[in-house]
């Protein structure tokens, strides 16, 4: 055992370390400002489907935070979505922009995702 | 496997003098490197103070704040960063020529030990692989003494704030070596480790059939290389978004499934059959 020490300490050092970073330190400092439409008057059901998509950007504005999507339900960051669609929000950050190209992938296919395009 | 582990430790310690000094190398430079980059900092905030700018925030504006994001893109913290990449990259051709060129050709020893040969092939990556692991880490402990080094030294109206997780978000070398999520993370290294499989590979080809053997081995590798770029030059020729990003994740995880299998067969092959002494 005595001849093993340093390989097991730096596998030990080696698994707290990183384990911690993404396991604790990332996923507390990962939050983000949590936004919600306020209903002052009105009818709340129109705007059941609005998405308002949106970047969040350091105090200094320089540094990219992620891509939150506020709706009539509250905030949604990428670390709330499925791995895959995390994946996706790199071409396409609207949630339910990605949930109609799941369904019709071969259309989607070689077309370009900027949705103003579409409409 | 207990074979295989006695030769893990047996590789690992053998280089562990070299891979301490390493680390402790990057631990000095990196932390002389706060010290100086925080003094020229403070000098020239004295400076501009002598020169009749009294005011904190106008300082600020004329040459910025300082923090981490700011440090991690000088050569004191890049320098030692890129010197343990280049010379991991080196100990992984090393640690198979050591064995042939060394006095006394101790490859002849190895291959004559008691055990499946493909053990001395998975030690060796092992070794190389843990290596890596133990200074990814090692950095990222790093990260936080700077960081609190940085808030100590600096007074707070010059000093910028960023955690742990913006610091690497915000340094383009550092966002390769931690990638956004643990997934990522795993999936990224499991593709070192073929890397680090198929340099093995090509490197026993060499071996085994020299002068040719190179050839096939530099071949091997790029036939590797196209076939990990594929999915990014169809999205080239298409002019478009052919693959979606998570497509991309997953055929590359196949791929390096089926590469590892095939790397692992080759070497298996010609570690019993064709390798010289």
């Amino acid at each position: 055992m005595k001849k093993y020490w340093k390989l097991i300490a730096l596998i030990i050092f080696s698994g707290i370390s990183i384990s911690t970073f993404y396991l604790v330190t990332a996923s507390a400092e990962n939050s983000y400002p949590q936004y919600t439409i306020e209903t002052r008057s009105g009818d709340k059901a129109v705007i059941k489907d609005l998405v308002l998509s949106a970047s969040s950007y350091n105090e200094y504005g320089d540094y990219y935070w992620d891509t939150i999507q506020i709706d009539a339900e509250g905030t949604i960051g990428s670390k709330d979505v499925p791995f895959a669609e995390q994946l996706d929000m790199a071409y396409q950050n609207d949630l339910s922009v990605q949930k109609i190209y799941r369904e019709h992938r071969g259309f989607f296919r070689s077309k370009n995702w900027d949705m103003a395009q579409f409409y | 496997m207990k074979n295989f582990i006695k030769l893990v430790r047996f590789e690992f310690n053998r280089v562990a003098p070299v891979y301490g000094v390493l680390a402790i190398l990057t631990l000095l430079i990196q932390i002389v490197g706060v010290f100086v980059t925080t003094n020229g900092y403070l000098n020239s905030v004295n400076e501009l103070k002598q020169m009749g700018t009294i005011d904190d925030s106008m300082i600020t504006s004329d040459i910025g704040t300082m923090g981490m994001m700011r440090y991690t893109s000088t050569l004191w913290f890049l320098g030692p960063i890129t010197f343990c990449a280049a010379a991991l990259l080196i100990y992984s051709l090393f640690i198979w020529y050591r064995d042939w060129f060394g006095k006394n050709t101790f490859v002849y020893r190895l291959l004559m030990l008691p055990t499946q040969r493909l053990n001395i092939l998975f030690s060796k990556v092992t070794t190389v692989f843990l290596m890596v692991i133990g200074l990814v880490a090692f950095q990222l402990i790093l990260l936080h003494i700077e960081s609190n080094l940085f808030q100590m030294l600096i007074p707070k109206a010059y000093f910028s704030y960023a955690n742990i997780n913006q610091i690497i978000r915000g340094s383009y070398y550092l966002s390769i070596f931690y990638p956004a999520s643990g997934i990522l993370f795993f999936s990224r290294y499991i593709q070192g480790l073929l890397g680090l499989l198929v340099v093995s590979t090509a490197i026993l080809l060499e071996r085994s059939y020299k002068i040719k053997g190179m050839v096939m081995g530099g071949c091997y590798a790029a036939l590797i290389l196209l076939l990990f770029a594929v999915p990014y030059l169809l999205q080239v020729f298409n002019s478009s978004y052919y693959l979606f990003s998570s497509e991309i994740f997953w055929i590359s995880i196949g791929l390096t499934v089926i590469i590892s299998i095939v790397s692992i067969l080759i070497s298996h092959h010609l570690l019993n059959k064709k390798v010289t002494v």
